[in-house]
């Protein structure tokens, strides 16, 4: 074993390998520093170039790709508080703050350190189980995976706000946004505006294939966070002077913590070992385990650095994991092995049950090139983080156009329609008010995430098992246990938040009818969803309705409470009472307006013209930049653009001017 | 007599203008396909893609275009409304069973039509049935009754989808299967029944030769019957696997019945559709008639070069492609048209339980 480990190892560092090695680790630093690109986005444009390749050069590159986009996906995540991919989902929830603190470059440094242990990590796990790992992966059935997709949910406890309620409606919310589409069980369209609209009504197509994850993160994150900072016209970071020795000062602060590294790099690859879970909720579970298991965790979401360490260890290691399923049964365990595996395909590398017997080497191939482009990744990147951090100092309003226009560009590449962008809008608007009055947002997001889960995996495990037999799996019956737990962590961090939240609840004396107005939406949702989908079948539509039902029993809770409670009660949490008082204050909806408006430019000429035609107006106009800077700044945009509409053969969404006049690549 | 060659003299000059008309070089063509990358169809296109480059007049640059707005069906509108009239052939359509199956069960969002699509290129697959070993079942026509006496689960993407011909195949035969809906893909459906939660299954030709042979070979699994190959308008023992049954040969010898009538017939369309010819490359019939023999052409070129097939079949597995207009047309009409009789009794089978 030992021998063929080594002799793979020669096989990767001598030879033309190491460069596409490199190559790939380049490329995969770039798209995971861009939001919405991610493992899946990177190895996709690869996939042209690796037909035809030599296996091992072909793996090195691919898996060079894999196993940094995981650690640089943090570089956005830190300063502007959007993850740069799925895996950077809860690095946001301190990474950001600690960047507003003026310590972005230790926050990544931490980060990266975490990363690069996380990937060594689910390397050297993969090495080791690879030849044993069919019972560990079979013992997980369809009921242990439900357990699995509840104990994700059962952590919104222990995320969410002050109050449990806002959670849990905020938790239902993202269920019903994740009901749109096909369900599962039936393979009825629901939620698609079918009973308003005609079918072929375009808004009713684009529904029906489902609302895409990275449309929802980005929107739900990014959207208030970019809106808040543009209100405010200051730089991220509230210190002009970063606090120096960030890099030193991250290392120290991984080596500290180095027990949660651990468990969480545990976490992540036995989660990632599992397929159906995906990786889109690991991150919330290790980060609420870190939550849960340290000390002193009053300044978790206010920037606490080991907030950052458990998402960014379990984050890298589930790739690790991911590899086990996919390389032994072909069954890929995340989005990006997923894509891997059809490059594989192509280099003529079948992955499967054979492949350990027949093929090891080409294995230990993969897990080289995992833990040597994990140490590539993380060495270039602690070394950017200090320099890139400077970008935390500078006025968040000429930055504005650009990150806006990235934002759009991202989701637009979701499922490259219009509907990414509006249903983006329209999420990010209501994520605003959530974020306003305390709803936690993070609730929605795992709700999201894991709703197709919940339904598919209750309903088979109804099928498949009688209660006898699924009482006497070991598994689930742990699982139960420590949902159990989760759950009553959850309770004792909220009862602890209570007690804080009334000691201060007079400093929150708010207006009470934008309040109404949006828990009177809320419900609204909740009904509509339970009346649309009364018409489908049973099976198609027990969930939503259940999900709509206790939604609005949440909602009507929250109604009672808000009712019941003088004005200056914590039901009535309004951030806007924070900001008010600062005279620079911009208005919420101009800066909304802002955000949008290349939106409706887009309407009329293109979505390719009219962002590079944003970018400069917003730099003359409202940064008050000039001139020759935002011509230069809108032409460099639009060469990125048209870089990126080449090589990913991409089309922009067109515009009215477009149905009229034919015009030349890429403005067409 | 002059008038006759000089007739024959302008025509033949007129044909190798048309055909020097066709040239790609140094232009890039696009392969438009309505799934995500990495996928089956994806992965299809992309390895067939540098072949047609390489035997397309002017060798153009050949790119897969990944359309995913509104799903497969949605992408399918969108080439249909934005090169449905094309005629330079820059754009070609690579479709898969996924894209046919909406067509023959008349889903309300189609609204390609395939009697406007010239057919250019054909893959397809067979697909092989296998149960749990401890079912007790060796041969699926003698055991009959004791498979029909065990408990039955098979894990499902959905009635409408590729699963059709499985699920009607097992009504045909009056086995008792408990259909699990949910499994995202045949992947899914094989991590099911290797876990022991359904029983019975089936994969494509490549998958089950590379995921489920192994463990047949070692006794965990039992293969009981193929879905068949089309031989001369018949759906025949799939030439890979002449040892099993097709599943017409085993509804006859267990149900006593031919193979007609209209269940029968039914069945073959879902098969013809999602199996035996499931993917295609094709252009607008708006496509100019020397820019259709230019493709056509090349895809024969392609299977004629045994180095390109032994490429092709390595990196897809044993797939069965087909070229030639004739051939073509009567295989895409056998996949995308019904008739009345069978397309009503999909229709209500569609909605049972």
């Amino acid at each position: 074993m030992f021998e063929a480990l080594f002799a793979a190892l020669a096989t990767i560092v001598s030879g033309p390998s190491i460069f596409f090695l490199i190559l790939g680790v380049l490329i995969g630093l770039v798209v995971g520093v861009i939001p919405g690109f991610g493992g899946t986005v990177g190895l996709s444009l690869l996939l042209p170039f690796v037909f035809g390749m030599e296996p091992v050069s072909g793996i090195a590159m691919m898996m060079g790709l894999l196993s940094v986009v995981a650690t640089s996906d943090t570089f956005p995540a830190v300063l502007i508080g959007v993850p740069g991919s799925v895996s950077a989902q809860a690095t946001v929830m301190d990474g950001f703050p600690l960047a507003k603190k003026g310590q972005a470059a230790r926050a990544l440094s931490a980060a990266f350190f975490s990363s690069l242990f996380g990937g060594l990590f689910g390397a050297v796990l993969l090495t080791m189980v690879i030849q044993i790992a069919k019972p560990i992966i079979l013992a997980f059935g369809t009921g242990e995976m439900l357990m699995l997709a509840i104990f994700g949910i059962s952590v919104v406890g222990t995320l969410t706000g002050s109050s449990i309620f806002k959670g849990l409606v905020a938790a239902c919310l993202g269920m019903i946004i994740g009901c749109i589409g096909i369900s599962p069980a039936s393979s009825e369209y629901r939620l698609d505006f079918s009973t308003i609209l005609e079918v072929q009504n375009p808004i009713v197509m684009y529904l029906g294939g489902g609302i895409h994850l990275m449309v929802v993160a980005i929107s739900i994150f990014a959207f208030p966070e970019i809106v808040e900072l543009l209100r405010s016209n200051k730089a991220v970071s509230e210190k002009a002077e970063l606090e120096k020795s960030g890099w030193f000062k991250g290392l120290r602060d991984f080596l500290s913590n180095k027990f949660l590294v651990l468990r969480c790099s545990f976490i992540g690859s036995v989660i990632g070992l599992i397929p159906g879970i995906g990786g889109s909720c690991i991150d919330w579970i290790s980060y609420s385990h870190a939550k849960t298991t340290v000390k002193n965790n009053e300044n978790f979401g206010k920037g606490d650095i080991r907030g950052v360490i458990g998402p960014e260890s379990s984050s890298n290691s589930k790739e690790g994991g991911a590899l086990i399923p996919t390389l032994l049964f072909g069954i890929p365990g995340s989005g990006g092995t997923a894509i891997l595996m059809g490059g594989l395909i192509l280099l003529g590398v079948d992955p499967g049950i054979t492949m350990v017997d027949t093929q090891l080497d080409l294995i230990y191939t993969i897990i080289w090139s995992l833990a040597v482009a994990n140490i590539f990744g993380a060495i270039i990147c602690v070394a950017m983080a200090k320099p890139i951090s400077q970008l935390t100092t500078i006025n968040f309003t000429i930055l504005a156009p650009f990150l806006i226009s990235l934002i759009l560009f991202a989701i637009f590449n979701s499922t490259r329609s219009w509907g990414d962008l509006i249903f983006a809008t329209f999420i990010g608007v209501i994520a605003v008010y959530m974020k306003r009055f305390d709803y936690s947002r993070v609730a929605l997001m795992i709700g999201f995430v894991l709703s197709d889960s919940i339904e598919t995996y209750l309903y088979q495990t109804m099928q498949f098992y009688t209660f006898s037999e699924l009482f006497i799996r070991p598994i689930f019956l742990v699982l139960i246990l420590v949902s159990a737990f989760s759950i009553y962590s959850g309770i004792k961090i909220i009862n602890k938040k209570d007690k804080i939240a009334n000691t201060k609840s007079d400093i929150l004396n708010a207006k009470s009818r934008p309040q109404w107005v949006f828990l009177i939406l809320l419900s609204i949702i909740s009904i509509y969803t339970v009346f649309v989908t009364d018409h489908l079948q049973y099976l198609g539509k027990i969930f939503p309705i259940s999900v709509g039902l206790f939604m609005f029993f949440f909602s009507l809770i929250i109604g009672i409470q808000m009712f019941m409670s003088k004005s200056g009660s914590k039901v009535f949490h309004d951030a806007e009472n924070l900001i008010l008082g600062n005279t620079e204050i911009r208005s919420q909806w101009l800066t909304i307006f802002w955000f949008i408006s290349p939106l409706f430019l887009s309407v009329f000429i293109g979505f390719y013209v009219s962002i590079g035609l944003f970018v400069f107006i917003f730099l003359s106009k409202i940064a008050r930049a000039s001139f020759r800077f935002s011509l230069v700044s809108a032409i460099g945009v639009w060469i990125a653009l048209a870089a990126i509409s080449h090589f990913m053969i991409m089309d922009f969404p067109p515009g009215i001017l477009q149905g009229y006049i034919e015009l030349p690549w890429p403005i067409n | 007599m002059l008038k006759k060659i000089l007739a024959v003299f302008a025509a033949s000059l007129f044909s190798v203008t048309a055909a020097l008309a066709v040239d790609y070089s140094g232009k890039t063509v696009t392969m438009w396909i309505p799934f995500k990358a990495g996928g089956g169809s994806d992965t299809w296109a992309r390895a067939i893609g540098p072949a047609f480059s390489a035997n397309l007049p002017g060798n153009p640059t050949v790119v897969v275009k990944n359309v995913t707005d509104g799903k497969a069906i949605g992408a399918s509108n969108k080439y249909f409304a934005e090169h449905g009239k094309d005629k330079d052939g820059m754009v070609v359509f690579g479709t898969s069973g996924s894209v046919q199956m909406p067509f023959i069960f008349k889903d309300e969002r189609v609204r390609y039509q395939y009697k406007n699509m010239v057919p250019i290129f054909a893959s397809g697959t067979g697909g092989v049935v296998y149960v749990r070993k401890d079912m007790g079942v060796t041969d699926i026509i003698k055991d009959f009754d004791k498979l029909k006496g065990q408990k039955l689960v098979y894990g499902s993407q959905g009635k409408t989808s590729l699963d059709a011909v499985p699920i009607l195949a097992f009504d045909m035969l009056g086995l008792p299967v408990n259909v699990v809906y949910g499994m995202k893909g045949r992947k899914a459906g094989r991590a099911a029944i290797l876990r022991g939660e359904t029983t019975i299954d089936y994969q494509t030709t490549a998958s089950y030769l590379k995921h489920v042979k192994p463990l047949v070979e070692k006794g965990e699994m039992v293969a009981v019957m193929t879905w068949g190959a089309p031989v001369d308008g018949e759906v025949s023992r799939d030439p890979n696997f002449p040892d099993l049954p097709a599943f017409p040969e085993v509804y006859e010898a267990v149900t006593g019945n031919k193979f007609k009538g209209t269940e029968a017939k039914s069945w073959t369309a879902l098969f013809y559709a999602g199996f035996a010819t499931q993917k295609y490359v094709m252009l607008p019939k708006s496509a100019k008639k020397d820019v259709v023999k230019a493709w056509q052409n090349a895809a024969a070129a392609i299977v004629n070069d045994p180095a390109a097939m032994k490429v092709l079949n390595k990196k897809l597995g044993k797939y069965d492609q087909v070229t030639g207009s004739k051939a073509l047309k009567s295989a895409l009409k056998k996949a995308t048209s019904i008739d009345g009789k069978s397309e009503k009794f999909l229709q209500s089978w569609k909605d049972t339980k």
